[in-house]
C-alpha cells in the first residue's frame, strides 16, 4: 500500500538523521567506557583500605557513586559542596568551603555561616558555581539535578566528586574520604571511626535469640509507605536484628496502596513512624486518614502495647551522620529494654 | 496592522530576548565585560559563564521554543482543533515513559535518555497514527487515539515509579522540564531537527491552509490529504520529540504560543509559521531568563514560569480578540 | 463523454451503499443525482470526484481511469463544492479564491500575474468583486456559496461537482446559486454534476437526472421522463400531481399524499 511505502521511507530518513545526531552521544559513551576501572597498585604505594580508598602523598583515589575510579588532589582551596549532609561531614573532617547548598532547615553547620549559598538542593545555579572558580565540587549521586550538572562541570574542567550516600558504610567511607582529602585523617579516627566502633558494640550486644518484628512507616502529608531493609532507616533495624515486615511484601505496603490488612496479618511488635515535611498537623491528618482511623488499627499488638513510636527527624529522617551511634542506641533501648538501659 | 510589520516586531523581540538571556543571570556581568570576555579573555571565569553556560542555554531555549511552537501550530491545523498540542499526539508522555524506562533498566546510560525519549516519542506517534488509520486517519480519531495512548504511557510511567521508587530520582527533573546545566552537546540533540523542520515547512504552509478548509475541499484542490496529514504529524512529532528529549516536558509552549501568535498575525500559515518561530523562541528565552533571576541563585523550572505568566496573559488576550474557530 | 462510472460498488463506513452503479456524463451536461436519504447519493458523488475510493469499479475522466492520474492533475480539470467546509475567521473572499490556483502552481511557487487575472475573473463571474476584501464568514449564505464556487472557478475546471449546494440556504440564495451554476454551464461549457435534495429544482436545472434507490440506479433520463407519478410513488413514496412550468420549460410536481 502506498502509505506503508511512504511510512517506511520516512522511518528510514528518521533513523539516518538520528544516527548522525546520536554520533555525538555515542562517542561520549566510548570515552567513558575506556576509562580505566581496574585498581592500580604500584610498588611501594599503600594498598586500598576497607572502603577502596587509596591515599597517596598528594592525591586520594576511590570509586565514586557512578562506579568510576576518581583521583582528587588533596587540600583543595576552593571547595564547593552541594548536598547538606556532605557539608556537615566535610566541615567536621577538616574541610573548608567557598560555596554550598542553601541549608534547608534551621540547622546551619557550625562554621559555615558566612559561606556563599548557591541555591536550594534541587535548583543550584550553575553560573554561581562556576563564578566561584572552584577546584572541587562535591555532588550527590542520589540527586537528579546534580547528575544533570555533571557534563556542564566537566566541560568547564572542574574536578568533581559524585558520592552515593544511603547506608552507614557510606557515611564511614565519605568521612574517611573527606578527612583524607583534607589531610586530617586523625579527625576521622576521632569521630566517624569511633561511631563505627560504637555501632559495632551495640550490634554485638543485640540478643541473638529474640525475634522482634517491626513495621517502619514513612509519613508525609501526601502519603504513607513502609520502609524495607534496603533503606537508610531500614538498615538500622536490620542491624539490630529486627525483622522488617515490609521485606517480603513491599508492593503491598508501598505508598500507592498501603495495605492495612498486610500489617494485621504480620502483626508487628513495634510500629515506628518516620516523618518528612514541616507541616506536622498535615502529616498527622494523613496518618489518621490512611491508617489510624481504621477500626482494625486498635487491634494491632503494637498499638495495644503502646509500642507505636514517632521518630525524631534529626536522627531518623535526615542522615544522622556523627550521631549515628546515638540513633542506634535509642532504637536498641526501645527494642531491647532489658539489655540496653 | 500589516502582517509583515508584526513579523518584524517578533523578529526584533527574539533578538532582544536573546541578548537579555545572555546578559542576565545569577552572576552579574556587565555588557562590556561580556563582549570583552568573548573576544579577549577566553580563559576567564566570565568567558566560561557566558560561553559555556549562558549562550548554549539561550540557544537551546530558542530552539525549544521554535520546535514546540511549530509542532503545536502544525497539529492545531491538522487536527482542526484549537486544543491540539504535542501532548495530544502522545509525544510528552511517551518521551517521559521512555526516559523512565532507560533510567530504570539501564541506569548507567543516563546520557542515552535524550535519544531514548526522542525515539519513544516518534514511535508512539507512528503507533497512534496506525491505530487511527482506517481508510484514512481522520482528525477526530487521531485525537482520541492520542489521548488514549497518552494516558497509557502516563499510567505506565506511574507504574514504573511505583515499583522502582529508588531509581526514579533522576526523572522528576525531566518530568518538570528545565534548562539548567545545558551544554553545547545538548544542542546537537535538537538543532538538526529544528533546521530540518523549518526547511520542510517553508514549502508547506499553503498545504496546511488548504487542509484546514476540509478533507474534500483539499482533495478537490489536488492535495493528497492522507499523505499530507502523515507528513505533518511526523514533522510535528520530530520537532516536539527532539525538544522534549533535551528539556523534558514543557507543555505550555506547544499549546498556547501558536494561539497567541494567531491573535497577532492571523491564521494564514504563511505568516503563522514564521510568527510562531520568533514568538516561540522569545517566550522561552524570556521565561528562562526570569527563571534564573526571580529567586537567584535558586532557579525555578521554566515550565512553572511559563504557566505563571503565560496563562493570565493568554486569558487577557482572549478577552480582547476572537479565538480561532 | 466527459466522465463515466462503471460498476461502482461503494461503502459508507461498514455499510455497502452502492451496489453496481453505471453512470455517464457527457461534455457540457448538467447531471443531477437524486434519491431518498440513504440511497447513496453522497457516496456516489464522492467516488466520482475521487474523495472516496470505491470498493470496486472504475471512474473515467475523458476515457482515462482516474486512479492512474495524480490528484493534482485531476484538480486542474475537476473542481468540487462539498457539503463540509471550514473557514477560519480571517480569510477574505479573495484569499479563499486564490487557493483555487493551487493545483496550477508549481512546487514552491507563489501566485503570479496570470493567476491574479484568473482570480479576478472568477470574482467577476460570481459577482463578488465588491466583496473581495470581506471576511468569508461575514457573508450571507448565498454569497458564501458563491465564494466557494469562485474558488472552484479559479481552478479553471472543465467539470464541477456540487454536493447539495442549496441545502440549508434561504430560497433566494438557493435560486442565486442554481442560476449561477446554469450561467457557468452555458457561458463556459462547464460540465456539472450535482446532488440535489429538491426534486423540482433538479427538474428545472438538469439536462439529465439519475435516480438512486437503495444503492442502485432506479432510472435515468431527461427531467420530463423522471418527474412522473409512478417513479415518485416507487422511489419517494408520494402521490403527486405533475404540472408543466411554461416559463422555464420543465416539469414540476406537487406532493399530495404519503403512501
Amino acid at each position: 500500500m502506498k502509505i506503508k511505502k511512504i511510512l517506511s521511507l520516512i522511518l528510514i530518513l528518521i533513523l539516518i538523521t538520528t544516527t548522525l545526531a546520536g554520533c555525538a552521544t555515542e562517542s561520549d559513551l566510548e570515552e567513558q567506557s575506556q576509562k580505566p576501572n581496574e585498581e592500580v597498585l604500584e610498588e611501594g604505594k599503600p594498598a586500598e583500605d576497607e572502603y577502596g580508598i587509596v591515599i597517596d602523598k598528594d592525591t586520594v583515589t576511590f570509586e565514586d557513586g557512578r562506579g568510576e575510579e576518581v583521583t582528587i588532589d588533596k587540600n583543595p582551596e576552593r571547595a564547593v559542596v552541594l548536598f547538606a549532609s556532605f557539608v556537615d561531614i566535610w566541615v567536621r573532617n577538616g574541610g573548608e568551603l567557598v560555596g554550598m547548598v542553601e541549608p534547608s532547615d534551621e540547622y546551619i553547620v557550625p562554621g559555615t555561616e558566612d559561606v556563599e549559598t548557591l541555591g536550594k538542593q534541587g535548583s543550584i545555579s550553575l553560573e554561581k558555581v562556576i563564578s566561584l572558580k572552584p577546584d572541587l565540587v562535591v555532588l550527590s549521586y542520589n540527586t537528579g539535578s546534580h547528575l544533570d550538572m555533571i557534563p556542564a562541570l566537566e566541560e568547564n574542567n572542574i574536578p568533581i566528586m559524585v558520592l552515593d550516600y544511603q547506608f552507614k558504610d557510606d557515611y564511614f567511607k565519605i568521612s574517611k574520604l573527606f578527612a583524607a582529602i583534607n589531610d586530617s585523617i586523625e579527625l576521622y579516627e576521632q569521630d566517624a571511626q569511633m561511631v563505627k566502633e560504637e555501632i559495632k558494640n551495640i550490634m554485638d550486644k543485640v540478643p541473638k535469640d529474640e525475634t522482634v518484628k517491626v513495621l517502619v512507616i514513612m509519613a508525609t502529608k501526601n502519603s504513607i509507605a513502609a520502609r524495607n531493609s534496603e533503606t537508610t532507616i531500614g538498615e538500622m533495624f536490620k542491624d539490630l536484628g529486627a525483622i522488617n515486615i515490609a521485606d517480603d511484601s513491599n508492593e503491598k505496603l508501598s505508598d500507592k496502596n498501603f495495605s492495612l490488612e498486610t500489617v494485621l496479618e504480620k502483626d508487628p511488635d513495634f510500629i515506628f513512624v518516620q516523618t518528612m515535611g514541616s507541616d506536622l498537623e498535615a502529616i498527622e491528618e494523613r496518618l489518621v486518614k490512611d491508617v489510624k482511623s481504621n477500626p482494625a488499627w486498635s487491634s494491632l499488638s503494637a498499638v495495644k502495647n503502646d509500642r507505636y513510636i514517632v521518630l525524631d527527624k534529626d536522627l531518623y529522617t535526615y542522615k544522622a551522620n556523627h550521631r549515628y551511634a546515638e540513633a542506634y542506641e535509642k532504637l536498641a533501648r526501645i527494642l531491647y529494654p532489658e539489655v540496653f538501659n | 496592522m500589516r502582517k509583515s510589520a508584526v513579523l518584524i516586531i517578533l523578529i526584533l523581540l527574539s533578538v532582544i530576548s536573546f541578548f537579555l538571556s545572555v546578559g542576565i543571570g545569577a552572576v552579574k556581568i556587565s555588557p562590556v565585560d561580556i563582549v570583552r570576555s568573548i573576544f579577549y579573555e577566553q580563559d576567564s571565569v566570565n568567558y566560561q559563564i557566558i560561553w559555556n553556560v549562558r549562550i548554549p542555554r539561550t540557544i537551546t531555549a530558542a530552539l525549544v521554543g521554535i520546535s514546540l511552537s511549530l509542532s503545536g501550530a502544525i497539529l492545531q491545523g491538522v487536527m482542526r482543533n484549537p486544543l491540539a498540542s504535542p501532548n495530544t499526539i502522545g509525544v510528552s508522555s511517551s518521551a517521559g515513559f521512555s526516559a523512565l524506562l532507560i533510567l530504570i533498566l539501564f541506569p548507567n546510560y543516563y546520557n542515552l535518555v535524550p535519544l531514548g525519549a526522542f525515539l519513544g516519542a516518534l514511535l508512539a506517534t507512528l503507533f497512534i497514527y496506525s491505530l487511527s488509520y482506517k481508510n484514512g486517519a481522520l482528525p477526530t480519531r487521531l485525537i482520541l487515539a492520542g489521548v488514549a495512548v497518552s494516558s497509557l504511557f502516563s499510567a505506565g510511567s506511574n507504574g514504573l515509579m511505583t515499583f522502582y521508587p529508588d531509581r526514579v530520582h533522576g526523572v522528576i527533573n525531566f518530568m518538570v522540564g528545565g534548562l539548567s546545566a545545558i551544554t553545547w552537546k545538548d544542542i546537537n540533540m535538537i538543532l538538526p531537527y529544528t533546521i530540518l523542520g523549518i526547511m520542510i515547512l517553508i514549502f508547506l504552509p499553503n498545504r496546511l491552509n488548504i487542509l484546514i478548509l476540509g478533507d474534500e475541499i483539499a482533495t478537490g484542490l489536488g492535495v493528497n490529504v492522507e499523505r499530507t496529514r502523515l507528513i505533518f504529524i511526523i514533522l510535528s512529532s520530530i520537532l516536539a520529540g527532539s525538544a522534549v528529549s533535551v528539556v523534558g516536558l514543557l507543555s505550555f509552549v506547544g499549546l498556547i504560543v501558536p494561539h497567541m501568535t494567531r491573535m497577532f498575525i492571523g491564521s494564514d500559515y504563511k505568516y503563522l509559521f514564521p510568527g510562531s518561530i520568533f514568538f516561540g523562541a522569545s517566550v522561552v528565552m524570556i521565561c528562562d531568563t526570569l527563571s534564573r533571576v526571580l529567586f537567584a541563585p535558586a532557579e525555578i523550572p521554566v515550565g512553572v514560569i511559563m504557566s505563571a505568566f503565560g496563562a493570565p496573559f493568554f486569558l487577557y488576550l482572549l478577552r480582547k480578540k476572537e479565538v480561532m474557530k | 463523454m466527459k466522465m463515466e462510472g462503471k460498476s461502482l460498488y461503494g461503502k459508507y463506513g461498514d455499510k455497502l451503499v452502492l451496489k453496481g452503479i453505471d453512470i455517464k456524463i457527457e461534455n457540457g451536461e448538467i447531471v443531477t443525482i437524486i434519491g431518498p436519504n440513504g440511497s447513496g447519493k453522497s457516496t456516489l458523488i464522492k467516488i466520482l470526484s475521487r474523495c472516496l475510493k470505491p470498493m470496486s469499479g472504475n471512474v473515467f475522466l475523458e476515457g482515462v481511469d482516474i486512479t492512474k492520474i495524480s490528484t493534482k492533475e485531476i484538480a486542474k480539470k475537476v473542481a468540487i463544492l462539498p457539503q463540509v467546509k471550514n473557514v477560519s475567521y480571517d480569510i477574505t473572499v479573495e484569499g479563499l479564491v486564490s487557493y483555487g490556483r493551487y493545483p496550477h502552481l508549481k512546487f514552491g511557487k507563489r501566485i503570479g500575474e496570470k493567476d491574479l487575472e484568473i482570480i479576478h475573473w472568477a470574482l467577476e463571474k460570481t459577482a463578488l468583486t465588491n466583496l473581495k476584501d470581506r471576511y468569508v464568514n461575514t457573508l450571507s449564505g448565498g454569497e458564501r456559496q458563491r465564494a466557494w464556487i469562485a474558488m472552484a472557478l479559479a481552478q479553471k475546471p472543465e467539470v464541477l461537482f456540487l454536493d447539495e449546494p442549496t441545502t440549508y440556504l434561504d430560497i433566494s440564495y438557493q435560486l442565486e446559486v442554481l442560476e449561477l451554476v446554469k450561467e457557468l454551464n452555458e457561458s463556459l461549457g462547464l460540465t456539472v454534476i450535482m446532488v440535489l435534495h429538491d426534486l423540482n429544482q433538479a427538474a428545472r436545472y438538469s439536462d439529465n437526472i439519475y435516480v438512486l434507490k437503495d444503492g442502485e440506479i432506479f432510472q435515468y433520463g431527461r427531467p420530463k421522463n423522471i418527474i412522473e407519478s409512478k417513479l415518485l410513488k416507487d422511489v419517494f413514496r408520494i402521490e403527486s400531481n405533475i404540472y408543466t412550468d411554461e416559463v422555464n420549460n420543465c416539469p414540476y410536481f406537487i406532493a399530495n399524499k404519503i403512501i
